[in-house]
């Protein structure tokens, strides 16, 4: 038996001090009798005029001392940290993609909220139950509930997730919950990775509550495509993780378009690859699916479908507007997914209409009187006084500067640039910035306050570190690419210059906005698909294509695993709240002596 | 002597050889009461009781031959002369009837208010005892009873000493411890002829041992006084009752359970006093001061067998 608060026990002085009143004599007024030979009384007690007297064993005595006794053990709120029946129930739901397995009816998540439910239902009336949903982003569903309602609601409208689950974040939280004796009880099919160093904490009891059984299926574990001129490979993967062999189909479609369909038969634990060659390019996306495949061999749907995507990645097209500099040029040219063009600064009111075309403009030493609607690099504009930086400022944890060091570089001559306070200073000398950046909406703008050929930068490591770094920032380099996500991480979505607005479209067109407002909000896929991320602005439109894939090899496994939970050694923790304890019937009991005491206090009266 | 201070202190009476605290009309009617006789007089003096003793007295009781050594005035001769033998007359000598009256002057009976003041209702009684007693010329002794000794009193032989009597009867205050039983045992000491008549509330532990002495004595009539407070105590709350005359201390509380006990003590021990006067021949009464002393006197002392 512990206690929550045992300096409460000194409250126990309080049995000794209720026999100390019955020693004492008590001061009553006295009355002189002729003779105390009629009166009861023990002749010790009457020839004693001492202050203190034998002590007399009367009930009411020993209702006192288990008065005051009760009492001291209520204050000091007494309760039983592990063997008790009072405990606060955590309970880790888990919501990976494997609980959508359907072996068990509906599936192996309802199984699961169902035996939680029962748990919440056989809740005492000292017990409070947490829940927590593992998956991705483990969170507490309901939190100390003392009925089975709260736990009903919270879990009315939840679903399993389609990928694997976060179970360490999902511990972290429960032994966050812990503040005294509880019971961990994990639900679900045992497929989380527990962290193997992790233990419990002390004084916890764990329950496994297992659902589903040995249950076999059959994935997609990927599907890829290469494309050669007009001709297009395409190469699926099957695996199945079942004990008995297995056939079917596997259909590919071209943008919903069946295209060719294969058979495949599968041994125990087998794994293929089906290749579909020479098809005709034009397609932007393809999708895998398995067909005929008996239910009781493919328990879990959600891995059934893959899906690829032809890479609509170009290179950047960066338009260079220089009277000729050897150290850009040469730079753009190595940069990977830059494709660069250059132009006379003559040539720039020509192009100034069509510039919407390069996502990047590049201006060496040329100030024109209206800056680029895009993103623009300002290499050494002719504007502003002039002045010999002496001492040069980096800003170390820039991330624009990382890797590039500039403790070697000098500066002859910069000009002191009209920048104003939307401008973010990167490099600073004495005299002024010497590398400024600022992003206004999707726009962005960085600026070198000095011509190349007046520093050492070109000759210096820093200077390609530092181009790459701006290209990245001033046109991010993802765009247009496939990007392969599992379903229901968040995405960021880099906001693209000129667009305007942002949105989400799904292969079944679903439609999703993520800006305005700006920065686009990240995107989590909400299940396994092919999904277009759309940026456009006036005169632009941008694609990314994002394929959320079903098939996770841990989730794909439904043979069903013991989860242990190891406990640490060490001193149970401390109750809190007193919900776990037992002082509510020594309260009570307090109660009761006290209606014994007066009952016979009043019947001796 | 001691001051005339105690509850019984001397005040006004209704005549010069009253006793104070007397209704007015008490006085007269003592004179119709006599100490009953439990036994012949056994007296020294001539008195008004008939006595077992042969003698020369007025009332004839026997002839008996005569033997040498007789008085010759006793001889019958006129029997002589008719029957030529001697025979002697023989008379019922009539001699007084001593009084005994042994007054509890401890402190349990300093207890209670006005005329119900244990002590001051005990030397009344005792008073009047006397009274009646010295009608019939028996003489009177008063021994006054306290801590294991007995105090006498003046003798009184006749009423014109009555007022010395009353006077030091009315003047004693009540205190100190009983030791009744040897009380009783100094004050019978001597030859007791006569009635003895005991006035005590008998609240000692050897009160069983007085009696047995006091029955030793010859004739014994016990009057147990008790104050009305003594017969029923009132109810009240915790208190710590003191012995008047040990001073000891008893924790208790005047509830109903706790009177209830006492009740039954009181009982039993009243019963045991009864109990044992009639094993040791003693007339017993016990008496509740609140009872008017003529009501004592006149009717329940009569009706007990005391008086006639």
């Amino acid at each position: 038996m512990s206690w929550e608060a045992p300096a409460a026990l000194w409250l126990g002085l309080a049995v000794p001090a209720v026999v100390l009143l019955w020693l004492l004599r008590p001061r009553r007024p006295r009355q002189r009798v002729p003779s105390l030979l009629l009166w009861p009384g023990s002749p010790a007690e009457r020839q004693s005029a001492r202050p203190w007297q034998r002590l007399r064993h009367h009930p009411l005595l020993w209702l006192q001392v288990a008065v005051a006794a009760l009492l001291a053990l209520a204050a000091a709120r007494p309760y039983l940290p592990a063997e008790g029946a009072s405990r606060h129930l955590i309970v880790l739901l888990d919501a990976s993609g494997s609980m959508r397995a359907r072996d068990v009816a509906p599936d192996r998540f309802g199984a699961a909220r169902a035996a939680v439910l029962d748990l919440a239902r056989a809740l005492g009336p000292d017990q409070a139950m947490t829940v927590i949903r593992v998956d991705r982003e483990p969170r507490v569903l309901v939190a100390e509930a003392r009925s089975a309602g709260p736990v009903e609601a919270a879990l009315a409208g939840e679903a399993a997730a389609y990928g694997p689950a976060d179970a360490a974040a999902a511990l972290a939280l429960a032994a966050a919950l812990t503040q005294g004796p509880a019971e961990w009880i994990v639900v679900g099919d045992g497929g989380l990775a527990v962290p193997e160093d992790f233990q419990r904490p002390p004084g916890t009891r764990y329950r496994f509550l297992a659902v589903g059984g040995p249950a076999a299926n059959v994935a997609v574990s990927g599907l890829a495509l290469r494309q050669e001129g007009d001709r297009v490979t395409v190469q699926a993967g099957l695996r199945s993780m079942g004990a008995a062999p297995v056939a079917g189909r596997l259909q590919l479609l071209a943008e919903d378009e069946l295209v060719g369909v294969q058979e495949w038969r599968l041994g125990p634990a087998g794994e293929t690859y089906l290749t579909w060659s020479a098809l005709p390019a034009g397609a932007h996306w393809y999708e895998a699916r398995l067909v005929g495949v008996p239910a009781a061999a493919n328990a879990l749907e959600t891995d059934d479908r893959a899906w690829a995507a032809v890479s609509g990645a170009d290179a950047t097209r960066v338009l260079l507007v220089s009277p000729g500099n050897t150290f850009l040029e040469r730079a753009l040219s190595v940069h990977a997914g830059v494709r660069a063009f250059r132009a006379a600064p003559a040539d720039w009111p020509g192009l100034a209409g069509a510039e919407t075309a390069y996502p990047l403009t590049v201006l060496d030493r040329f100030w024109p009187e209206r800056l680029p609607r895009g993103s623009a690099l300002l290499v050494g504009p002719p504007v502003g006084e002039e002045f010999r930086p002496q001492e040069i400022w980096p800003r170390a944890d820039h991330p624009l500067l990382r890797y590039a060091d500039w403790s070697e570089v000098r500066v002859a001559v910069a000009h002191r640039l009209p920048l104003d306070a939307t401008w973010e200073t990167v490099v600073d000398s004495d005299g002024g910035p010497l590398l400024a950046v600022r992003a206004e909406g999707q726009r962005r703008q960085a600026v070198l306050a000095f011509d190349l050929a007046q520093s050492d930068l070109p000759l210096r490591p820093a200077f390609p570190i530092l181009l790459a770094s701006l290209l990245d920032w001033l046109a991010p380099r993802d765009a247009g690419a496939v990007q392969a996500v599992a379903p229901g991480a968040a995405v960021a979505v880099e906001p693209a210059p000129l667009a305007e607005v942002a949105w989400v479209e799904g292969a079944d067109g679903t439609r999703a906005e993520l800006a305005p407002p700006w920065p686009p909000r990240p995107f989590q896929p909400p299940a396994p698909g092919l999904y277009r991320v759309i940026q456009a602005g006036e005169g632009m439109r941008q694609e990314r294509v994002l394929v959320a894939g079903g098939y996770d090899p841990r989730e794909a496994d439904l043979a069903p695993r013991a989860l242990d939970l190891p406990a640490a050694a060490g001193e149970p923790l401390p109750a809190a709240g007193g919900a776990l304890a037992y002082w509510p019937w020594l309260a009570l009991g307090v109660v009761l002596v006290s209606l014994a005491e007066w009952w016979v206090d009043a019947r001796g009266r | 002597m001691a001051a005339p201070d105690g509850p019984g202190a001397p005040r006004a009476a209704g005549g010069p050889q009253s006793f104070p605290g007397w209704p007015p009309t008490f006085q007269a009617a003592l004179e119709r009461l006599t100490i009953a006789p439990r036994r012949p007089a056994q007296g020294h003096y001539a008195g008004a009781v008939r006595s077992r003793r042969r003698g020369r007295a007025l009332e004839f009781a026997e002839h008996r031959p005569y033997v040498p050594g007789d008085d010759p005035k006793l001889v019958d001769w006129r029997s002589y002369a008719r029957l030529g033998r001697l025979y002697l007359k023989q008379y019922d000598e009539e001699r007084a009837r001593p009084l005994t009256l042994l007054v509890d002057a401890s402190a349990s009976l300093d207890w209670g208010e006005g005329a119900a003041h244990k002590g001051g209702y005990a030397r009344r009684l005792a008073a009047a005892l006397a009274w009646i007693a010295l009608r019939r010329q028996d003489p009177v002794r008063v021994w006054l009873l306290r801590d294991g000794a007995a105090t006498p009193l003046p003798p009184v032989g006749a009423r014109a000493e009555v007022p010395t009597l009353y006077r030091h009867l009315g003047s004693v205050q009540e205190r100190g411890g009983t030791g009744l039983a040897a009380a009783v045992r100094a004050a019978l000491a001597g030859p007791t002829r006569g009635p003895v008549v005991l006035l005590t509330d008998l609240l000692d532990t050897d009160w069983a041992a007085a009696l047995a002495a006091l029955a030793a004595g010859g004739e014994g009539t016990v009057l147990q006084v008790l104050a009305p407070d003594e017969w029923e105590p009132p109810l009240g709350e915790e208190v710590e009752l003191e012995d008047a005359e040990t001073g000891a201390l008893c924790p208790t509380r005047l509830g109903p359970a706790e009177l209830a006990a006492y009740r039954e003590r009181l009982a039993a021990f009243l019963a045991a006093v009864r109990r044992e006067c009639r094993r040791h021949g003693l007339a017993y009464l016990a008496l509740n001061t609140a009872t008017p002393l003529q009501e004592v006197v006149l009717r329940q002392l009569p009706a007990a067998g005391v008086l006639v």
